[in-house]
């Protein structure tokens, strides 16, 4: 088989941090190639300067044997190599037609735009990759999955050599995710290269020939699917076979009492059927990509959105919570995934963020007491160390961790019990995530339960009794600490299903 | 009440005001005079009540175009009930249930419906007027007020005219409820991020229809005095444009048409100012058409010396608080 391209030692740094160092990679005429590799393995780094959409510090990309730069996405597309983005860059005003033919607008010979001619390529082409709109049809009229055909067929109109495909079927759903792999073997058949970015075991299993395995921006693998299994694809994603660490040493605290209770709970489209159980003292941790419902699920145990079916039974009482404040009321609390935009109320002060939840702690019969109000928003923020200078400063002047500490005063001041955590040390640094560590165990001995959303494995290693991943709004496996295995809860966030081993996992 | 002073030292309203009533009494003597003084108030009072409302109401995100409307429907619903029946009860009581009605129409159709508040409340504004219009036959409604409907618009208390001191105590009420009750922190909040104050637990839409009561309640009692101060109810004319003057008031008195941020202060200060000039306009002699003129030029030279101030700084520095209060 020929090499269409050969990158060899790109390298790229962003302010200093190394995204790809040295990498190497060959892409086949006609092969679809998975390009796999955890969060931050640098996959999206190489993929935009394949398109030339960045400059590589260092390397060469050579193709056809021939050594090529490309200043811009457009040299790229020049050698035959497009891009489908996960943000498709479709413009919605404009009809299919032209959204096809952008920046490559067919003339006729007296340099007039051929319309005529593009409707009927455009069409010809569309009716191949099995859409049935028409081409006059309005962008914003279409389907995720129909634009993202368009997206395809913009390519086949540059007689491309290389598609690249980044997580192309993250909001797909089934049928269209068949009809997508149906065209990529299509265009595998006739020649054409394809790039497969995804997550997901059972894509990169069935759809891919080859897998380049990326980690820490440097090459950690590269086989043929036919050979390869999944706890060694796993394992060449990860670099290691990590156990959980007995940093929680703690738990020998944990109790019996279930907090927490919840039964199939379905929501279409993001969430099926999930069953979870919250002990009193426990730490549950939640495994997920983007996408896999994490939030979604939160969401609804707190009473923020409804749910289209299962059951709740938290603290004693049946039933969904109707709205956050009844949640809150029963001793739930959440701290979004968005801090700045669902966390807090930024032009608020300090002090007003940390009572917002519990103001009505401090009605008297004259009205707030605002005397009381404030020593109480002291001693939060002076119990989880929130750095400020006065707490009538304006809580967007805070930096993330602060930020984040109002977030879990505000949930304390209010009385909450169970803590529900959507990526809380996302974007905070180092010493701000251990004081939430150290938070999230005192928290724990004193009784209080916490469901943990994270991307970070190994976060989720180090703080919890119990993990859950969650792939593609189902929950595929549950491990409890003494058996943590981090090859294994990967493969849960990558789609594996647990094979049920002496009975169903205890959850 | 000093962080507020300096709030409002803050957003150049005092500064403003200052200024004004210094420029003004060089401009003409007879502006100082309390006879003048007292006009001033009266004038500005009507718009101010009416600009309050709005405050609350654009605090909280929103804003309110049906004000004007339910000004005029007010006015001559209390003159119809006069004509018809001389029961002072009802005559207060019946139009301020329509502009509660009204306003919870505006709060339903925003919350509930999940219309853009400009909409909304432009609907309500067009069919407040329209039915204001047609329940009289579209004719003034002139009738033999008694005396104790005059007081209103005529009376006075301790010298203070009684739509001066309705404008005080409206504007007291509603400092009280912004700064020492839930419902004002809840105002500001769901203002400034409705997302995360539904996610604090704050009932977002019982806060956003209450301010459209509130705001609707206030304009049928604009409605009120007006009619008493005209001794007619004038179902066209009465509170045209009165929603723009009301938010241009807020709009110099420095809140932001963003929400959550501002204070009642903000009307309050606002219809002062605008009292002031149009007063100030009418001892010189100035034309009408030219006040519509110099009105936009006020709202323009507000804007203009606050973003001046902030961007030096002094009034920040100003306001700087120095304890750990916290205080709106």
């Amino acid at each position: 088989m020929s090499t269409f391209i050969e990158a060899r030692g790109i390298e790229k740094a962003f302010m200093g941090v190394k995204a790809l160092n040295g990498v190497d990679l060959d892409v086949h005429v006609g092969e679809v190639l998975a390009l796999v590799g955890a969060n931050g393995a640098g996959k999206s780094t190489l993929m935009r300067i394949l398109a030339g959409a960045q400059p590589p510090d260092a390397g060469t990309i050579a193709i056809d044997g021939g050594p090529v730069s490309f200043g811009r996405p457009q040299d790229a597309q020049d050698c035959g190599i497009s891009t489908v983005y996960q943000e498709l860059m479709i413009v919605p005003d404009l009809p299919v037609v032209e959204n096809v033919f952008l920046g490559a607008l067919k003339k006729n010979r007296f340099g007039l735009l051929d319309w005529p001619a593009m409707r009927v390529e455009a069409g010809r082409i569309l009716s191949t990759l099995g859409f049935s709109a028409s081409v006059d049809a309005l962008a914003n009229t279409l389907s995720i999955a129909e634009m993202q055909l368009v997206e395809i067929a913009k390519t086949l109109t540059r007689q491309s050599r290389l598609v690249i495909m980044d997580e192309p079927t993250a909001s797909l759903a089934k049928e269209e995710v068949e009809n997508l792999f149906k065209i990529v073997r299509r265009l595998s058949a006739e020649g054409i290269a394809i790039i497969f970015i995804t997550h997901h075991l059972n894509e990169i299993f069935e759809i891919c020939d080859r897998a380049v395995i990326l980690r820490d921006g440097a090459n950690a693998g590269n086989a043929t699917i036919a050979e390869l299994t999944e706890n060694e694809l796993v394992s060449m994603m990860l670099g290691r076979s990590v156990t959980a660490n007995v940093d929680r040493s703690g738990t020998a605290l944990r109790q019996d009492e279930i907090v927490l209770s919840a039964r199939g709970i379905t929501r279409a489209p993001a969430l099926h059927d999930i069953d979870l159980t919250l002990r009193r003292g426990e730490v549950l941790g939640i495994a997920g990509l983007m996408g896999a419902g994490r939030t979604e699920l939160v969401r609804i145990l707190f009473g923020a959105d409804p749910a289209d079916g299962g059951t709740l039974e938290a603290k004693g009482r049946v039933g969904y919570f109707g709205s956050p404040r009844a949640a809150l009321d029963a001793g739930l609390g959440l701290a979004p995934e968005d801090r700045k935009g669902e966390g807090l109320i930024l032009p608020l002060s300090i002090g007003q963020n940390i009572t917002l939840s519990s103001l009505k702690k401090h009605v008297g019969p004259l009205g707030l007491k605002l005397g009381e109000e404030a020593s109480k928003a002291r001693d939060l923020a002076a119990q989880l160390q929130v750095k400020h200078v006065s707490l009538d400063q304006a809580v967007g002047e805070l930096s993330g961790g602060n930020q984040q500490k109002v977030v879990l005063a505000k949930l304390i001041g209010a009385g909450v019990d169970i803590y529900l955590l959507d990526e809380p040390t996302r974007g905070i640094d180092i010493g701000a995530k251990e004081a939430i560590f150290d938070l999230i165990w005192s928290l724990t001995e004193t009784g209080a339960s916490v469901i943990l959303i994270s991307s970070d494995l190994s976060e989720l290693l180090r703080l919890c009794d119990t993990i859950m991943c969650l792939h593609l709004g189902r929950v595929t496996q549950t491990h409890q600490r003494s058996d943590f295995d981090l090859n294994a809860i990967m493969l849960g966030v990558m789609g594996k299903e647990e094979h049920a081993p002496a009975g169903k996992a205890v959850v | 009440m000093t962080a507020t002073l300096k709030r409002a030292f803050a957003d150049g309203n005092i500064i403003i005001l200052v200024a004004l009533l210094v420029g003004a009494s060089l401009i003409t003597p007879y502006f100082l005079t309390p006879e003048n003084l007292l006009n001033v108030v009266r004038a500005a009072a009507l718009i101010g009540i009416v600009a309050i409302g709005m405050n609350v109401v654009i605090l909280a995100g929103g804003i309110d175009l049906s004000v004007g409307s339910v000004v005029a429907l007010c006015g001559a619903i209390a003159a119809s009930i006069w004509v018809a029946n001389a029961n002072p009860f009802l005559f207060i009581l019946v139009p301020l249930l329509v502009a509660l009605a009204v306003g919870l129409a505006n709060g339903l159709l925003v919350t509930l419906v999940g219309m853009q508040p400009f909409v909304a409340t432009l609907i309500l504004m067009t069919v407040a007027r329209g039915a204001g219009l047609v329940y009289t036959s579209g004719q003034p409604i002139y009738a033999p007020y008694p005396p104790e409907f005059l007081f209103l618009s005529r009376g006075t208390l301790f010298g203070l005219p009684i739509p001066a001191v309705i404008f005080l105590a409206v504007t007291v009420v509603t400092w009280y409820v912004l700064k020492w009750r839930t419902i004002g922190r809840a105002i500001y909040a769901t203002g400034a991020n409705e997302k995360a104050a539904r996610l604090s637990g704050i009932d977002v839409n019982r806060v956003k229809i209450a301010t459209y009561l509130y705001c609707a309640a206030l304009a049928g009692l604009a409605g009120l005095i007006l009619t008493s101060r005209m001794g007619s109810g004038e179902p066209g004319q009465a509170g045209v444009f009165w929603e723009l003057d009301a938010i241009a008031a807020v709009v110099i008195g420095g809140t932001s048409l963003q929400g959550g941020k501002g204070s009642v202060w903000g009307g309050f200060v606002g219809a002062l100012i605008i009292g002031i000039v149009s007063n100030l306009f009418n001892l010189l002699g100035v034309e009408p058409e030219w006040q519509q003129v110099a009105k936009g030029a006020i709202i323009l030279a507000a804007v203009g010396i606050r973003w001046a101030g902030g961007q030096v700084g002094i009034m920040r520095t100003l306001s700087r608080p120095r304890s750990n209060e916290v205080s709106r």
